[in-house]
Order: C-alpha cells, then structure tokens, then sequence
C-alpha cells in the first residue's frame, strides 16, 4: 500500500497534464497514473490547437501558468491568425502541430517537474472511506492510497470503436479502453451517461497528388500561444537589433481539396453499411463536428465539402484528413477518399473510426470540478461531457489547482463568466450539463468582448502568481507589458493634433479630414485608422513590442463596448456574490414553480447567478429565492 | 408572500351586473367548498370540469345565494391548482357575502393579482400574458378591454416572438462567420441583415406606438377643459359627463377646484377635468384655482380649450390660445346656438354645450387626436405596462445601433452585440432568454465541421 502521495491523477492527456503540474507547483506531491506512458500528451484526433474560443482558453491555461501554450509553441509546424478581418474579441490562433514532438515535450515537462511521479498502470476502482474518496485501485491489484484523486480519462472509459460492422473495446486506434473505473463511479452513486465522437483516416503523403490541391500557408509572421513563449532576441541594444528565434521549427503548408457529387454518392450508397446509420451506435456526437456521412446526409444540397490535408508531424509521412471524419468499413472509406482531387491515389494508412465512451453528467460537480456527493474526488476533460484538448486542458488545470487548494485547506478557485472563457466552460458544464460533447465557441461568452485572447494576461496573472504557477521573470514581463500599454493609452487620450497638421495623412489612409483639434485617441477609434498609421502624426511615440501595440489599439476602440459590458457584468457579480448553502431546503422557498424547486433541488447551485442560469428557473423564481434568503437572512460573503 | 394556502375572491369586476363569480383556488379549494356548499354532491366528489346547482349557506346553515359551482381540478384550473368557481347572483350583496362565507370556511382573501400570479408561477401564462389578465381586471371600458384580451390571446407575445426569431437568424448569421470562419459557410448579406433589422425596427417602432393608445385605453386619456372664465367650460363639462357634476352660473370664477369625472368616448375611457377660467385674479382662492388648472394642462393627454364664440375673442383668449399652441389640444368654439361673433380658424369645433350640438364632431376629433388619427381599432392596440415600454424601447435602442453598425460596416461581432442587446429585450416581454437558440440555429443551418 502506498499512501505518500497527497493527489493521484488518472490520465495523462491534456487534462491529466495540466492538473499534475499544476498540483505539483503548488507544492503537492502528486503520483499520474497513465495505462501507458508513450502516450502522455498524445493529440488523439487533429494535430492542431487552438481556433476561436480555444486559442482564448489556451491563452486563459498559459497566463494562470499552464503548460498548453508552452508545447503548442514549441511543437507548432504552422500558425495562423483566424478573424483577422474582425475585430480583436474574435480573432484566435490555431496552430498545426507535430504529434510525436508534442507528446514528447509534453513527457518532458511532467519529467522534470518535482513532486510528480509517473507510473503505467490502469485504475480499476476508487476506494471510499469516510464518505470520501480515500484511493485507486488498478488492474494489476495495487492499491494507491490518497484523500484526492482527479479523473481526467478522456475517451477512455467503456471506449468502444466503430469502423464499419467492427466494433472494437478501445479507448483509442491502438489503445485498450478502461472498464473497472467507469462502473466503479456509477457504484458511488455518478449518473453516466454516453457520447460519441470521430475521428478520419490518415493517408500516405508520398501517395496525395499535392498539385491537384490548394495550398494553405500559415502566417509570415506568426503569434505564438505563450506569453512566455519568446520571440526574438535583442542583438544589439543600441540600435534595436533583433534575432527571430521563435518558431524553433521548420514551418510547413497544409492542403486545401473538396468532396465532390462522385464523393456522396458513394456515402449514400452505402449508408445501410453505417454503424451511425445502422443504428449501432447509441452515443451522441457532437453537430460541429460530424462526420462526413452526417454532412452528407444532413446538407443534401451541398455538392462540396472542406477537406484538409494536415501533416501530422514534420517527418512522419501522414496527412491527416481534416473534415473526412467518417465509421464507414474500410473499403468504403478507400472509396470515397479517392474520389476526391488529389486523393486518387492515396494510400490509407489508418482508417477513420468513430469512439463511443462513458461520461460523467458534469452537473454532479461542483463549480470547482469536485463532485457533490464524494469529497475529495476531482474530474476534468473529455470525462465531464467537454470535446477538445484546450477545453480539457483548462478544466485539468482548474482541477489540479482546486485539488491542491483542498490539500491546503483553502477555498477553491471559481473563475467568473466575465473573467475567463474557462468560467464560462466550468459554469456551463456544471450548471447547464450536456447533451452532447461540449465545444467552447465565441458565441457561448456572453462578455466576449472582455474574454479577448490578448488581454488573458491581464485578467489571469494575478491568479496565477498569487497560486505559485507563474514564476519571476512571467510576473516581471507582465508588470512591465501592463505598464506600458497603460502609459501609452493615458499619452494617446492626452496627444492633440491639429487639422493643418493632421489633414494630409488622414487623407492617406483615407479618412475623413478634421475640422478642430482632436486627440490621437480620436483618430484612432475610427474603424479605418489603425496604430500604425497614425505614426506620421506622433513624434513622441515610444518603441513598443509589436503585440503591445495592438494592445494599445484594443484598448481605445473597444472603449466603448468594454465599459457596457463590465457594467452588464457588475450587475451579474452581485447575483454572484450571493452564496447558496449546498443544504439549502428548496422546499422551504415558498412560491417558486415546482419544475424550478426540482431542478434547483437537484442541481444545489453554489451561488445565486448560478441558480439563474439552470433551465427552467425563471426570473420570478430568483426574485422569490432572494426574498427567501433574505428572510433568512442569507450569508453574503466579499 | 405566502403562495401554497388556499384563497379567495370575486373574479369578475366589480359593478352592476346580473351574475358574479367567486374564485377558490388553492391545496383546500374543495374542502372549503365542501363546507359551504349545499348541493346533491359534495364539490370534493365531483370530477374536474363539472358544473352543479346549489346553495351556500353561512355557517349556521342560512342560505345566502343559490348557485352554479364549478370544479377545476390541478393542473387543469387557471391557476395550475385545485380551483372552485361559484357563481351567484351579481350586485353588491351575494358576492361579497359568498366571500366572507369562504374565509370562515378556511380561505383567505386573495391580494390583488395574486390568481395571475400563481397561474404564472404553474406555467399556465407567459409574462405578457400574466400582465393582460391583470389589465383585463382593470380595464375601464369594453375597448381596453379588448386590447387586453387580445394580449390575453398571445397577441403581443406573438407579434414580438415573431420579430424575435428574423433577428434570431440574424444573429446566427453573425455568430456562425465569427465562430467557424475556416468553415465554407455563406457569409453574412449586408442587405439581407438590413432588410430584416430594418423591418424589426419598423415592427418594434408600431408596438411602441400601439403602446401609447394601449396606455390610454388602460389608464384612460386625461382630458383637461381649459379657457378664460365664464366662457362655458363647466356646461360643456356636465355634457360630455351627462350628468349635472360642476355648479354653471353667470358669474365668472364659479369653478375654483380642478373637477373631474370619468367619460367613454367611443371606447376610449377619458378622465376628464374642469378647470377654473384661466386668468389673472386677485381672489386667493380663485388664484389658487388658477394654479391648479395651469398644473393640469401641462400633463394633459388633450386640451379642449374653450372660448366662446358669441363675442370677439379677448386678450386672454388670444394668451391661452398661444399658450397651448404647442399642447395636443382641441378648441371649442361654445355658445354655437348664438350669433357667432367671428368666423372660427379651420379645425376648430363649433359647439353648443346648452343644446349639445356639434358634440358629436367634438367626440369624433378628440377620438382623433388621442389615437393620433387612427381611431380605437383595439384589435392593433398592442403593448402595455411601463416593464414591457421599457424593453420595447431598450430593443429599439439595439436595433437602432445594429443599423448603424452595419451600415457603417462594423465587425460582425460588435453588431451582433447590438443585435443580442435587441433579442434579450424583446426575450424580457415573451419570457424568453438565448440560452442554446443561436447555436440551434447554426447547426441546423449551417455545414459546420472543418
């Protein structure tokens, strides 16, 4: 028996990842079992991270110290700035990855961190005592004793893949699936429930006739996801002289090709070949994400469909074919793969699948990833009903720390809707549950505005530092970064210029000419004017990094609608400030509709804006829960 | 507010009528029904939705009323629970005793509102609908009446879920090109968004001026009768209010208080006042009367301006009749059975208020002016109580800035937010909020799945 370990974290993927080192910086001793540990940090579909509202939670998991940003930056083959055409709320990074040189990197940082043991083992059961949680058992009969145990085990509970009429137990192509753990949580009293997702095949580069295909380049000029991700090195101070060292690695094209009318009548002739179809499958997937039956099942009326040839690493000789998603039978799938230009002759080197997995109803957990019913027991990723790595991620990195402030005997850390993307994740997993895999989307923030990928420093840091998770020379940067933008926002409100001046260049960029004298400020919230023109009119403009000048730009335009909405979100704080014991006796409040006085019942929502947002609790019930509280004179914490 | 025990009410307005009805409704409808009621079955016997002849008879068995009761049985009653109607005969005697007959037999009285509100809390009626039945208790005349129930039937909610939904596709229009911008979706029509905003626009603006008549109808137009003294403003009170209320004699400066009384003008319910003759007094009591009428006409819905017409217009005429320039009013050319003194401007109303000639041209203008033209059709009458004017104006505002914004080719993301400002406030009046609509509508929609 071994009980020195204070956390044990099941799973080594992107959510097991964060939440080990994160518990270990903050001084835990942490043990990571992985049923095996040459896929620690194994990106299971695409070889890309990030895109809109996923580049903003990988940003949220970097400035609260997360390690997501680092490997994506170091192991990224491609950039792209997404939105660049809109405004900076919605613009995202999504980066093409090496597979392998990411699963390594990732073993590298759980390697050299101290505190965190690995150990290849698979998790049987939990092990209860005193109400709590109190330790894993795993297949090969050991027991791990410890008061905290995460769960992030992704697809890996009850996997069972389709591909055709094969089905298969799997957690992933080539990966046994875990089936003790997920009949050991429904014992302990968890609803579980299923969900489906897929992934396509992987063919041969040699074999893809590229000069049939558009190319598809990333950035010139690259962001990366980190803000400690370090871009260039100064050469020679005296004359601002810089060394581009970032990225590290050679830099490479995806593949534009389409489905074609050829395409989707081999689909529909074979349909009846489907699992999805055939009715084998019971698990829901995802409607963002379908595979390319759905797509042609669903949109009869499209003769075209995206698809993206992604390699999956620098030397590995596999395209990955994004948007082919697809369980058809093998032949099927060589079918309708050549079909498609450039396809014609390309080999398969792995077939698509579709995975289907037990899930753990998130609505069980508390807002801080701890389940309601068992102490102690913490659960994060693809196990909560979430899709994607950088959504796991973020919750692995919140349960990590949550678990490490339960050690301390600490209150937890609850990130608001209005403060991160990955409050608005956490409250809509645990608050509204799921029906099918949860994906983050822009549209899901109602303050997306504020939640922007270039602020998260500003917004998380002081988190992060405060946890331990960001060390010197991040906070130093920042400190620094923040003084500057603020300096040169304050100069820009201050600046005049007048029309004699500033006329000819306004007429250059082209912008209507001034009448009197206005503020550089001024200018510079005209949706035509950027920062960078305004340089002839500014003599006094200091030399600022290049994404601190965007910053500065940001700031000024979106003025307007960041104060509307932190003042929407100042209203909503108060709803959030009220605190709901979890004892609380819905019965007792009198008035409020039976649907309501059910779901509130079962959902025992921590505060009061949490109780607003369950389905079915209309405002009348809030007002009649306020009152109640009231009458009883309710705690208000803050 | 205790909201689980069993109460009480007379259900139908009060006022003379042949029949009444008195409302039980609550966990305990039937056992106090039980104990008043003296019929063949006992009302807890009988099926939901039955009717049976009866008495009710107070404690000490002394028959009050003879009856017809109903039962509604949970969740098939107007308010969602176990519910007895009786009705009796109407007046003010039967009724209010059936009432008290029921609070001994365990009910309380129910609080104003407090049946809509429980049917509201049991899901039985959204938001909208909840505040026409309130409105429908309170309306004063038949027409406000009918706006009401047309808001009772969905109306309003229907118009605005209507409006809702075009700017719901909007919406995912907007969001789909923020949120899938690698995706090979159609984007945005600039023309497209601002035909339906456009149309929003016009549709919320028509609510909003639906809700001035439907606000007049509710709480009545304020009619104040205005002029110099002794110019016969008093007699055309009393005729328009058919009844002898405000004293007329030769004397000016008679009426010193601000009188009033409540008319049907075609429909519309006017609260209408008389004023004392407006002029410069050194009667203290006059002069404070003065005041009063000043103080009226400045929250006028319309001002009937008197002057009369059998002498030439005076200075203080010649004043007042600059002084309302600017106020929705109506001027009375009075004393028309007389030799006319001068020939009265165009649209001017000659009257009579001794033979009552020209009265009904005076009701046809007034009908005019407090509709802004369109007469009493409560069939378009639309909104509504001050809650629903504020988030009709608040959408408004939102479609407003969306317009701007596309028209001066803003990013999707900032009109969107104008456009979501817009849908939240019309969801505020049908109950409705976001949630999971825009990604319903992406997904069904739109290929999504790079």
């Amino acid at each position: 028996m071994e009980s020195d370990r204070e956390i044990i974290i099941i799973g080594g993927g992107h959510a097991g990842i964060e939440a080990a080192l994160a518990a270990a910086r903050m001084g835990r001793t942490v043990l990571l079992l992985s049923s095996n540990l040459d896929r620690i940090g194994w990106m299971s579909c695409n070889p890309s991270i990030g895109g809109l509202g996923k580049s903003q939670l990988v940003r949220e998991v970097d400035a609260l110290g997360g390690q997501m940003g680092l490997l994506a930056d170091a192991t990224g083959i491609q950039f792209r700035m997404l939105n660049t055409g809109k405004g900076p709320a919605v613009q995202a990074i999504r980066s093409q990855n090496d597979r392998s040189l990411y699963a390594r990197a990732a073993r590298a940082a759980l390697d050299s961190c101290p505190r965190l043991c690995l150990r290849q083992d698979m998790a049987a059961r939990l092990i209860l005592g005193d109400g709590r949680v109190a330790g894993v058992v795993t297949e090969s009969g050991r027991e791990y004793r410890s008061a905290v145990v995460v769960i992030a085990t992704g697809t890996f509970l009850n996997g069972l893949i389709h591909i055709g009429g094969n089905s298969r137990p799997s957690g992933r192509a080539g990966d046994e699936s875990c089936f003790g753990l997920s009949k050991s949580l429904s014992d302990i009293g968890l609803k579980i429930g299923r969900l489906k997702t897929g992934t396509p095949a992987r063919v041969a580069a040699r074999s893809v006739d590229y000069a049939r295909t558009d190319e598809q380049p990333g950035d010139a000029d690259p962001r990366p996801f980190s803000y400690r991700t370090t871009v260039s090195e100064i050469i020679d101070g005296r004359v601002n002289l810089r060394r581009r060292v970032w990225p590290a690695l050679p830099q490479v094209s995806c593949r534009l090709t389409w489905t074609n009318r050829a395409t989707h009548d081999i689909i529909r002739g074979n349909l009846d070949r489907s699992p999805l179809y055939g009715g084998k499958i019971s698990g829901i997937g995802p409607r963002y994400c379908p595979s390319i039956e759905d797509k042609v099942v669903r949109f009869p009326e499209r003769c075209a469909h995206q698809v993206f040839l992604e390699p999956e690493g620098l030397d590995s000789g596999e395209l990955y074919l994004n948007g082919l998603s697809s369980s058809l039978p093998e032949d099927v799938q060589e079918d309708l793969i050549r079909s498609i230009a450039g396809l014609e002759r390309a080999e398969i080197t792995r077939p698509g699948y579709a995975v289907e997995y037990d899930f753990v109803f998130p609505d069980q957990l508390h807002p801080w990833l701890e389940a309601k019913d068992i102490p102690g027991l913490y659960l994060a990723g693809q196990v909560n009903g979430s899709s994607g790595y950088e959504e796991a991620a973020a919750q692995g990195l919140m349960a990590g720390i949550n678990a490490a402030l339960a050690c301390r005997g600490e209150a937890p850390l609850v990130l608001r809707r209005d403060e991160a993307y990955i409050g608005v994740l956490i409250d809509d997993l645990v608050t509204k549950g799921v029906r099918e895999p949860y994906r983050m989307f822009t549209s899901r923030a109602e303050y997306r505005l504020l939640l922007r990928q270039d602020n998260a420093d500003q917004r998380l840091m002081e988190h992060g530092r405060g946890l331990g998770l960001l060390d010197d020379a991040a906070w130093e940067a920042f400190e620094r970064r923040r003084r500057r933008i603020a300096r040169e926002v304050a100069r820009l409100r201050t600046e005049t210029v007048r029309p004699d001046d500033a006329n000819g260049v306004l007429a250059s960029i082209p912008t209507p000419p001034l009448a009197g004298a206005a503020s550089l400020a001024d200018l510079l919230r005209r949706p035509e004017v950027g920062y960078r023109d305004l340089l002839p009119l500014d003599q006094a403009r200091p030399e600022l990094e290049p994404e601190e000048a965007d910053r500065v730009a940001i700031e000024i335009k979106y003025d307007g609608y960041v104060l509307r909405q932190r003042d929407q979100a100042e209203r909503l704080r108060r709803f959030e400030a009220l605190r709901l014991a979890p004892s609380l006796d819905y019965g007792a409040v009198r008035g409020i509709a039976t649907e309501a006085r059910q779901k509130l019942s079962a959902a025992r929502p921590a505060t009061l804006g949490q109780a607003a947002r369950i389905s079915g609790v209309s405002p009348a019930d809030i007002a009649l829960l306020l009152t109640h509280l009231r009458a009883s004179g309710g705690r208000r914490p803050g | 507010m205790q909201l689980n025990d069993t109460i009480v009410a007379i259900a139908t307005a009060p006022g003379p009528a042949a029949l009444a009805v008195v409302r039980l409704s609550g966990p305990r409808a039937f056992a106090v029904a039980d104990k008043m009621f003296d019929g063949n079955a006992k009302p807890s016997a009988m099926a939901g939705h039955t009717l049976q002849h009866g008495r009710i008879a107070s404690q000490r068995g002394q028959a009050v009323d003879e009856v017809v009761l109903a039962t509604y049985k949970a969740p098939h009653s107007f308010t969602g629970e176990d519910s007895v109607e009786i009705t009796c005969h109407g007046g003010n005697a039967a009724a209010p005793a059936v009432v008290e007959i029921a609070i001994l037999a365990g009910a309380r009285q129910a609080r104003p509102g407090e049946f809509t509100l429980r049917a509201y809390l049991n899901g039985k009626l959204d938001l909208a609908q909840a505040e026409a039945v309130a409105d429908v208790i309170g309306a004063g005349t038949q027409a406000a009446a009918r706006a009401a129930l047309e808001r009772l039937a969905g109306g309003l909610s229907q118009k605005i879920k209507a409006v809702r939904s075009g700017l719901l596709d909007v919406l995912a229009q907007l969001e789909a090109a923020v949120d899938f911008p690698e995706d090979d979706l159609p984007q945005p029509v600039v023309a497209e968004m601002k035909r339906t905003v456009d149309a929003a626009r016009r549709h919320v603006g028509k609510l909003l001026e639906g809700s001035r008549t439907a606000s007049i109808l509710r709480d009545g137009a304020r009619v104040v009768i205005a002029g110099r003294p002794n110019t016969g403003k008093s007699s055309l009170f009393n005729l328009l209010l058919r009844e002898e209320r405000a004293i007329v004699t030769e004397l000016p400066g008679t009426t010193r208080d601000v009188l009033e009384g409540w008319i049907d003008v075609r429909g519309i319910p006017v609260r209408l006042f008389d004023t004392a003759g407006l002029r410069e007094t050194t009667d203290r009591i006059e002069s404070e009367g003065v005041g009063r009428a000043r103080g009226k006409l400045d929250q006028a819905d319309l001002v009937l301006l008197v002057i009369d017409g059998s002498k030439p217009p005076r200075d203080e005429d010649k004043t007042l009749l600059d002084q309302t320039r600017e106020l929705p009013r109506i001027v009375v050319v009075n004393k028309s059975d007389l030799k006319p003194a001068f020939a009265p401007q165009k649209g001017w109303v000659k009257a009579s208020a001794l033979t009552g000639a020209g009265l009904h041209k005076l009701e046809e203008a007034a009908v005019a002016a407090l509709t802004g033209g369109k007469g009493v059709d409560a069939g378009s009458a639309a909104a509504a109580n001050s809650r629903q004017l504020e988030a009709l104006q608040a959408a408004l505002r939102g479609l407003e800035a969306a317009a701007a914004g596309i028209q001066r080719k803003l990013s999707h993301e900032l009109v969107a937010e104008d456009v979501r400002a817009a849908v939240d406030a019309l969801g505020a009046i049908t109950g409705e909020s976001i949630g999971d609509e825009v990604l319903e509508r992406i997904f069904s929609r739109f290929c999504i799945g790079k």
